[in-house]
């Protein structure tokens, strides 16, 4: 009979056995979203999906800050330099490409912050055509699907489309802390938050006419 | 399912790997799982980030009786968690008692102020209206009723003094705070000076009495005839300015509040 340290190997060995074999049912699976084929013995299709960035650029749009003294930048960093106020609304840019390769491929863009979502904080976005004309907007937090006709439907097909997202923020409420500790430490809210991410996510189903 | 299946199989007894080559064939499985499921997900989602970390200003609004600068201890502290809040500085007994002593008081305090980003700050003081009930029922209204109050800035709290009173009213409403102009950080402190001084002799009025040297009282007796009294050598005269049982009444206080701009 074998001792106790034995059986243990052995049921270790059967577990890791199982796992395997459950995770390459459920890799199989992720496959064939994007295939048309039935069998379960299907073959995984080399669909690709990418989304680069290109130039970027922020603007403080606050109706009651007049157009001279408003704040631009033309980068992520100038705008973690810049220091929101009450009240402010701010303007993102961010040209997009997006690459979409392989069967019947559609995709949806979508927005989030990394993080927490800031308390009184709102927000939308727009995906617009390298040409300016409007595709669609959502709040942020949600997703917009790309239109037909920049998906790839068959596997020899490939998509590559230049967008423009923008982003609106209006910041508010005020965040007080004790003005005579230079030290305080706002009680409230954190007054820096993560920034936003954008996604380009494989969806299943008619992609947008 | 079938060819994943070890070829091999342990028997029982006899031929059973070393522990070391089980532990690299379960390792050598988890790889092969978490690289298939990689690979496999990356295909078909991707991400980047669109912005890096977003900030936004503070805001502070506070109130500081005596000189913080000074090193001397804050005698009252008032601060603002919202914009609605009303901030107040409150006379306490003892400065109601200076004032009736003496007939002066001078009080310095700080306006802290703090608005980053775009947003300004304006601020106003308003001084306490006091009814007439309480002018002449309360120990309040007799002392401050009667006072002259003057509320101006000073160039820190220790400079407060009567002689500083400036000939012509201060404005005390909308004062600027900090601009509405952009910087990352703005702060500022701005010290004022509240004044008051009142006669130390007369009717609640303010107004100085004129005393006669001979007094006469006239009232019924406890029989209930008329009777009345004359200023002799032996007169004593006694006053009771203010009667012990005098409620205190409401509370002096100077109220200030403020204003984010624009």
């Amino acid at each position: 009979m074998p001792g106790p340290v034995a059986r243990l190997w052995r049921g270790l060995w059967r577990g890791g056995l199982l796992a395997l074999t459950l995770a390459l049912a459920s890799a199989l699976a992720w496959g064939l979203w994007s295939s048309e084929a039935e069998s379960a013995n299907g073959i995984i299709t080399a669909g690709d999906l990418d989304l680069e960035l290109g130039p970027f650029s922020w603007a403080q749009t606050t109706d009651s800050v007049q157009t001279a003294e408003r704040q631009t930048g033309a980068s992520p960093d100038s705008l973690a330099d810049f220091v929101a106020a009450a009240g402010d609304q701010i303007e993102i840019q961010q040209e997009i490409t997006t690459f979409l390769s392989g069967d019947n491929l559609e995709a949806e863009l979508s927005l989030w912050w990394n993080g927490a979502t800031p308390s009184g904080w709102s927000g939308a976005f727009q995906l617009r055509t390298a040409a300016g004309e409007l595709v669609g907007q959502a709040e942020i937090g949600q997703s917009l699907a790309l239109p037909a006709w920049a998906v790839a439907t068959t596997a020899d097909d490939s998509s590559e489309t230049g967008w423009t997202v923008q982003v609106e923020l209006v910041i508010d409420p005020p965040v007080y802390i004790d003005p005579t500790n230079p030290t305080a430490v706002p009680t409230a809210d954190p007054t820096a938050w993560g920034g936003l991410i954008l996604s380009l996510n494989q969806v299943r189903g008619q992609a947008a006419p | 399912m079938t060819a994943l299946t070890p070829r091999s199989r342990p028997r029982r007894g006899a031929g059973r790997r070393s522990t070391p080559v089980r532990l690299a064939g379960l390792a050598l499985g988890v790889a092969l799982v978490t690289g298939l499921a990689g690979s496999a997900q990356a295909l078909w989602s991707d991400q980047a980030e669109l912005t890096g970390q977003l900030n936004q200003g503070l805001v502070g609004f506070a109130v500081t009786r005596q000189d913080q600068a000074t090193a001397v201890a804050v005698e009252d502290k008032a601060v603002a968690e919202q914009e609605s809040d009303a901030l107040t500085l409150t006379l306490n007994q003892d400065d109601l008692e200076t004032l009736a002593h003496s007939g002066q008081l001078a009080i310095g305090f700080d306006v802290w102020l703090r608005a980053d980003g775009a947003a300004g700050l304006d601020y106003s003081i308003a001084v306490p209206s006091l009814s007439t009930d309480t002018i002449t029922s309360t120990f309040t209204g007799l002392i401050m009723g009667p006072a002259q109050v003057n509320i101006f800035p000073v160039d820190s709290p220790a400079s407060c003094t009567l002689d500083q009173r400036p000939t012509d009213p201060v404005g005390l409403s909308g004062i600027e705070g900090l601009p509405a102009t952009y910087a990352p950080v703005k702060t500022a402190v701005q010290s004022w000076c509240l004044t008051a001084t009142r006669s130390t002799g007369g009717d609640p009025s303010g107004n100085q009495s004129v005393y006669s040297t001979t007094v006469s009282a006239r009232g019924t007796d406890t029989y209930g005839f008329p009777a009345s009294s004359e200023q002799t050598d032996d007169s004593k005269w006694w006053v009771n300015l203010i009667d012990g049982d005098i409620p205190w009444g409401p509370a002096w206080q100077l109220t200030v509040t403020h204003q984010l701009t624009p």
